[in-house]
């Protein structure tokens, strides 16, 4: 085949300007660590590691979120973990105060300092977090959630609980609303409340009682309250249970002249409860007038427990039957006051058991991160041995095609002829 | 005698000629697309001597030029592929570095949004997230709005270089008609060709085929004529055809090619394939319009999925959010060519699935269902005895509801499931059944990413919705095309059932009244209306007076992604059914339009440019949720409620303070405390609800049963309904395994109430089923366990037990014995259940009602009281609305009160106002990241990756194309180099072979000389 005079320099520079590209490529591609330089070198990975680095930045994010949610959670954990505290320090001075051997003076003392602890108290409830929002006022994060009014501490929160998002499908709350840490504190055993009076002389007592009937229990016994009358004739025990309702009594008793038999359980309206008396001394009976009553559970705040307690403690006691009141108003407290530190051992669990959930997620987090840098890598990093050895070999076939062309293009007939 | 001197002469002429040819060849050796030159040379006529023959000498016969016309078509051929695939290649690089890859581009912007708004969900108090979060969506729009920009300063540079490419076409084709001209004069033979001038015009050739695929046909005379691909002629012998670059028909920003003097539309485009010409159309059609089209599809998702969440949170300020985005509008262009006199003009805008309707009933005009968003009249004067297909949607009764003169309802579509409610309470919302075409809730996630081309086809007929017989109408044929008035608006309406008026509506002249009807005749019997023909056929249901079928224009649709022809011929409302379809809805202005008209409709075109953000004040980042629930303190039960989720913020109701008051266990009424209104009563919980189950073959559906007897003891089982066949069928209660149908099942009419009370009166509810079913399907009622609460555009769900009860109780300073028992709910129903009422005893015999819920109001006085025993009861009955009634017995004196009151569980839904650190809307904008929600099932950041992946894939096959083309360049340049190139070693030995003949020949003359200076000498003695 003829071969032109142009062809021949074609021919020569054309292959060292494609050595020459190709180099630039590899060098490209070395200097910058990555294969796929624009998304025509290879579309579908290209495609594929936007999507990684998507992920990657979303799991990012998460982390972040997790450590927002972990100080929010510290700060209330800190806060329960104090009212705790505090509360023990009060069922301390509850006991202390039950002891005969004070008079006035002493309780009045151990009073000013439960009153001190409540302020405490209520301190610890309007506490901020780093950005000072109030932790327990629930949405109404910029309102203070409990004030004093009218001497009874109310709550200005609402009940909104906020959430973090921690994973691509999880969502984790970081905090919880003071109305059910400090305010809804269910009394007795979470349905029924019954107490006996303090005045009572004899020393019959009352059992937490317990719902036999649900259903009649729901339809006819709520909303109402239920006094147990007892009448002591000196050989006859009877008593009489009469409905309360709104405070007011209804004439007629629901069940009338009812003969008693300690231990025996009165079942009523779907419930049953058992009043009884130790041993057979008559002056252990229910007397003529004793009471008991009985109602469904009440929610309480642990401020109206303690204020409760004060006033209790201020009040002087002098005769016997004031010390049984103040007896039986300080065991009752101290119930109050195990319900609420009861409580307050809930939220912290919940809190506790976010906290790890929020820890577990990290994990999952931070492997999934792992595996999509390895696949980014995977797909997008440059072989370095790979890339060295491609510049070794562009090089050599530069300098080749340099050379031959040097050789070649000197080559001229006119030089031999004269 | 054979002169001796001239055969030397004619040698020494020939080898000059030869010296000269291989001196032009050597000096031309590098002007580009040379043939080298030979001379032919040819031994002169001999002279016939006694003894033969003798040789005269040597002769030019002609110069020549090697040249191959074969090779050369060839190299046309390629240097168009390769102009055309360097220019693909360079334009491509220059949109992918605009668009960027995984590391620019939108990518850090994208991911700097998303990022702020997680951060604001994790402190929705902090305004200076809510700054930050604001200041990236104006980063975020700014990018996108310059990468839109440079998109358009790419387009226009596309334009520029169209406009000169087809310059230099021009001046090409100028040579190449001239280059014709002189070779014309100057060719006498074809085997004296004026080679240097062939070779020029040769250069010409390649040049313009660099520009634009040619054809090349030799004339007789030696010109060349020059084709475009489809045959239209540039050079024809000495003339030339000029291109023109022009507004496309279409989009006066963009430029095409036309020849000059050619009618508007009749574009060159799609003809000019190959060289730079065709590489800017190519790119221009199938790498940049998508690309634009893709970037504005993200924008109009970004805007309207966020506008659309945005909406339904709080701002700072208490206020339901506003748009956060503005973004471009589809656009619809309308061809050069339309008929501009009252043009028609098409506008289109997102499908918007949300429209909401109104649908009311009056004695006088039966129904009227009006679109909320515009206020237009979807349809009229029509009864729902069967059900109502329009704009999308379908409206019916459901079985067994009256409707009475006066009653509006309120139709929406929400994202879960069509709701109809009643505006005046009069009836349920249950009365009406309402389907939306479901679509999915962001409307970009239709748009297909392509252009629609909308050609005025014809006429097209259709029998309005509310005609009451259902005689059909044909497609319309076309008399005469040229009709001036073909396209107008033509109603024929019926006067009664054998005669009908034909009314032209756009000109509002009547074309002919009192016809006579004749089923399946033509109209008219003989000529035309307008221009076209069409008959009407009768149906099973006769015609009635007021039927009325409109002609009106027709439309051919074709998506010109896929070149899918998507409705063939068919009216306005067929055009929006399937444009919804798309994701688009168009109205119409002006027109009609007239046959022929074009229009191109550019769903996502223009979206980037217009894209801005809205909202400019942090505290108006709608952050937190408009309503807030409450659970009163006081609670008996362990219901709890959820937080709530709006699911229709444009209600303005949404905030209003609601209260779900528990009247019995299972029951409840439902307050609006703003506006004093009952929202609902006595509505059952957790709902019983009635389905048909998924494998059932036959076409029956049952209706959500009817509460008789709240208090029914087995109300809430799970009842399963059996087919035996089609006529019979048997009750199962599945919760006891009891039947309660008789043995062999009970018959079935289809629409007739199934009554569960009345087998067994434990039901306590009714029931339909109509329809056609067969043996083996089923059905079941039961209480579901989704217990979502719905009112005002907010859903609560209740879990746990909450409690409920109607309570008694005497007066605290009652002097009489009376007792009161526990009240009986009569009627769930009642207005005033949960009203607290006071029974005061006037007299041991008297009493007066008050309803101390309304500020003790009398409600009935001096009501007679009959102590029970004898012949009374002792009941105390209020009047109608109370729903309850009370034994009182023993001896109630006067002066003795009573109360009844409701004690249930109560749940508040209020406005969140203040709730500053609530971050559920934030959490739902959040979610909008990773929804997939735009086309193909991708998230925002996939489309993206798509676009670009795309454009990646697009530069790929240009890449492998271009060094596919190279090659077979060179080859086609190797093989005219080897015919036609100059060699200079070849030369070289030429000039050496040319010196020596021409030495020789010098000698000959020489030899010759001293011959005859022999001769001479010989002769002079």
């Amino acid at each position: 085949m003829r071969i032109s005079t142009h062809w021949i320099y074609q021919r020569g520079v054309k292959p060292i300007t494609d050595h020459l590209s190709k180099l630039g490529r590899v060098q490209e591609e070395i200097s910058s660590g990555q294969k796929i330089l624009k998304p025509a070198d290879d579309p579908n990975n290209s495609a594929r590691l936007m999507e990684l680095h998507k992920q990657v930045q979303l799991n990012e994010q998460y982390g972040r979120n997790i450590i927002i949610a972990n100080s929010r959670l510290a700060a209330e954990e800190t806060a329960v973990r104090e009212s705790g505290n505090l509360l023990q320090r009060v069922r301390e001075l509850t006991i202390q105060a039950n002891n005969a051997a004070l008079n006035d003076e002493n309780r009045e003392i151990i009073a000013t300092e439960i009153g001190e602890l409540r302020s405490q108290l209520l301190d610890i409830a309007n506490t901020r977090d780093g950005d000072g929002a109030y932790v327990f006022a629930g949405f109404l994060e910029q309102t203070i959630p409990f004030t004093v009014s009218d001497g009874e501490v109310v709550y200005n929160g609402d009940q909104g609980q906020r959430w973090l998002q921690v994973g691509p499908s999880r969502q984790v709350a970081v905090g919880d609303h003071g109305e059910g840490v400090f305010m809804n504190i269910r009394k007795g055993n979470e349905q029924l409340l019954t107490k006996a009076n303090v005045r009572n002389t004899g020393n019959a007592e009352i059992n937490d009682g317990s719902i036999i009937d649900p259903t009649e229990f729901q339809n006819n016994f709520l909303g109402h309250e239920y006094r147990i009358e007892f009448n002591n004739d000196g050989s006859n025990i009877t008593f009489d249970i009469i409905e309360v309702t709104n405070g007011v009594d209804n004439p007629t008793p629901l069940l009338s002249n009812q003969s008693y038999v300690s231990g025996q359980p009165i079942n009523f309206r779907g419930m049953q409860v058992v009043i009884s008396h130790p041993g057979t001394d008559p002056e252990d009976m229910p007397q003529d007038g004793d009471e008991f009553t009985v109602k469904a559970a009440q929610d309480l705040s642990i401020f109206q427990v303690l204020d409760n307690l004060v006033t209790t403690l201020e009040t002087p006691s002098q005769t016997s039957v004031e010390d049984a009141i103040m007896t039986e108003a300080l065991a009752n407290a101290l119930n109050d006051i195990d319900q609420s530190m009861r409580n307050l051992n809930l939220v912290q669990g919940r809190i506790g058991s976010r906290m790890n959930a929020l820890d577990a997620q990290d994990d999952v987090n931070q492997n999934f991160n792992l595996q999509l840098k390895t696949l980014q890598s995977d797909i997008g990093a440059v072989d370095y041995a790979d890339a060295a050895t491609r510049l070794n070999e562009e090089l050599l076939a530069l300098q080749a095609s340099q050379q031959s062309f040097a050789k070649i293009q000197g080559l001229s007939l006119f030089d031999y002829l004269r | 005698m054979v002169d001796i001197l001239n055969t030397a002469i004619r040698g020494l002429m020939a080898f000059r000629a030869g010296m000269a040819t291989t001196g032009h060849n050597v000096a031309n050796v590098n002007t580009p697309y040379f043939s080298r030159q030979r001379v032919e040379l040819g031994a002169t006529t001999p002279e016939k001597q006694s003894y033969g023959y003798m040789g005269t000498g040597v002769n030019v016969e002609s110069v020549t030029r090697a040249y191959d016309d074969f090779v050369m078509k060839q190299l046309r051929g390629h240097t168009s592929g390769v102009s055309q695939y360097e220019e693909l290649n360079d334009l491509t690089n220059q949109l992918s570095a605009l668009l960027g890859d995984t590391d620019v581009g939108l990518t850090p912007d994208l991911e700097a949004f998303f990022g702020s708004l997680q951060d604001l969900a994790d402190s929705p108090t902090s305004i200076t997230a809510r700054q930050v979060f604001l200041d990236e969506g104006e980063t975020l729009t700014n990018r996108i709005q310059d990468i839109d920009d440079a998109l358009n300063s790419l387009r226009d540079s596309i334009d520029t270089s169209i406009t000169n490419t087809v310059a230099t076409i021009n001046d090409y084709s100028q040579g190449i008609a001239e280059v014709n001209r002189a070779v014309a004069q100057a060719a006498d033979s074809d085997t004296n060709p004026p080679n240097d001038l062939l070779d020029r015009r040769d250069k010409l050739l390649v040049d313009l085929s660099k520009l634009a695929g040619i054809q090349v046909v030799a004339e007789e005379n030696g010109a060349l004529n020059v084709f475009l691909s489809n045959g239209q002629p540039l050079v024809v012998g000495i003339n030339t055809q000029k291109l023109v670059a022009v507004q496309s028909g279409f989009d006066p920003g963009e430029v095409t090619v036309r020849l000059e003097g050619q009618a508007e539309g009749s574009d060159l485009e799609r003809y000019i394939t190959s060289g730079e010409l065709g590489a800017y159309f190519e790119f221009r059609r199938t790498i940049l319009n998508p690309a634009q089209d893709g970037l504005g599809l993200l924008a109009m998702g970004l805007a309207e999925t966020f506008n659309e969440q945005h909406q339904q949170g709080m701002d700072l300020d208490g206020n339901l959010g506003e748009a956060l985005f503005n973004v471009g509008a589809p656009r619809v262009l309308s061809h050069t060519t339309n008929n501009d006199d009252n043009p028609a003009i098409f506008s289109a805008a997102l499908n918007n699935t949300k429209e909401r309707y109104e649908l009311s009933f009056s004695a006088a005009s039966n129904y009227t269902l009006t679109r909320l968003s515009d206020g237009v009249i979807v349809a009229s004067n029509f009864t729902l005895t069967n059900p109502l297909t329009v704009d999308g949607v379908t409206v019916e009764l459901s079985s067994g509801a009256t409707v009475t003169d006066g009653d509006r309802f309120l139709l929406q579509p929400t994202a879960h499931g069509a709701t109809a409610t009643s505006y005046n309470g009069n009836n349920a919302g249950s009365d009406v059944v309402f389907q939306a075409k479901a679509l999915p809730v962001a409307d970009s996630s239709n748009l297909a990413r392509s252009d629609y081309e909308i050609l005025t086809s014809g006429v097209a007929s259709r029998a309005t919705l509310t005609n009451a017989g259902n005689a059909t109408i044909s497609t319309p044929t076309i008399a005469d095309l040229d009709d001036e008035n073909l396209t107008n608006t033509v109603r024929i309406r019926f006067t009664n059932a054998t005669t009908y008026d034909v009314i032209d509506d756009t000109r509002g002249v009547t074309l002919a009244s009192g016809q006579a009807y004749t089923s399946g005749a033509t109209i008219p019997a003989t000529g035309d209306y307008n221009g076209w023909n069409a008959a009407i056929t009768d149906g099973t249901s006769p015609i009635q007076a007021g039927d009325t079928f409109i002609i009106s224009a027709g439309y051919t649709v074709k998506r010109l992604s896929d070149s899918q022809e998507l409705l063939s011929s068919g009216d306005l409302t067929a055009l929006n059914d399937v444009m919804r379809d798309e994701g688009l809805h168009l109205a119409l202005r002006g027109g009609p339009a007239q046959y022929g008209d074009r229009f191109l409709v550019q769903p996502t075109r223009l979206g980037s440019a217009n894209f801005e953000m809205a909202l400019a004040d942090p505290r108006k980042v709608a952050v937190a949720a408009p309503i807030t629930t409450t659970a009163t303190a006081t609670n008996l039960g362990s219901g709890v409620i959820s937080a709530g989720n709006v699911i229709d913020s444009s209600r303005m109701e949404l905030q209003n303070r609601v209260e779900i008051r528990f009247t019995s266990d299972h029951t409840f009424n439902v307050f609006d405390l703003d506006t004093d209104a009952i929202l609902d009563k006595g509505v059952v919980f957790p709902p019983l609800v009635a389905q048909a189950d998924a494998d059932n073959s036959g076409t029956a559906g049952i209706t959500a049963p009817a509460i008789v007897d709240y208090e029914a003891e087995r109300l809430r089982n799970t009842i399963e309904i059996r087919f035996l066949s089609a006529t019979q069928y048997e009750i199962v209660d599945v919760t006891t395994g009891d039947t309660l149908t008789p043995a062999g099942g009970s018959p079935y009419t289809s629409g007739n109430a199934i009554d569960l009370n009345a087998l067994d009166s434990r039901y306590g509810s009714t029931f339909q089923i109509s329809g056609a079913p067969v043996a083996g399907d089923r059905f079941e009622i039961k209480s579901t366990t989704s217990n979502a609460i719905s009112y005002n555009g907010w859903e609560v769900n209740i879990t746990g037990e909450p409690h409920g009860d109607i309570i008694a109780s005497p007066g605290s300073e009652n002097t009489g014995t009376g007792t009161i028992e526990k009240p009986l709910i009569t009627d769930y129903q009642a207005d005033n259940l949960t009203h607290t009422v006071k029974i005061r005893f006037t007299s041991a015999t008297a009493y007066d009602l008050l309803d101390m819920t309304d500020n003790g109001v009398t409600i009935s006085a001096g009501n007679i009281y009959t102590p029970p025993g004898g012949a009374g009861l002792g009941t105390v009955t209020p009047p109608a609305g109370y729903g309850w009634t009370v034994d009182i017995n023993n001896d109630p004196q006067a002066g003795d009160e009573f109360i009844v009151q409701n004690d249930g569980d109560t749940f508040q839904i209020k406005s969140n106002q203040g709730g500053i650190g609530d971050n559920r809307n934030a959490l739902e904008l959040v979610k909008l990241e990773t929804t997939p929600q735009l086309l193909d099932g991708n998230d925002f950041r996939g489309v993206y990756a798509q676009m670009i992946a795309e454009v990646g894939a697009q530069g790929r096959r240009v890449e492998n194309t271009l060094q596919s083309q190279e090659a077979l360049l060179q080859q086609s340049e190797l093989s005219r180099e080897s015919i036609s190139g100059v060699s200079l070693d070849e030369e070289a030995a030429n000039l050496v072979r040319f010196q020596q003949a021409y030495q020789a020949a010098a000698q000959v003359i020489q030899t010759s000389n001293s011959m005859f200076t022999s001769l001479l000498e010989a002769v002079k003695g």
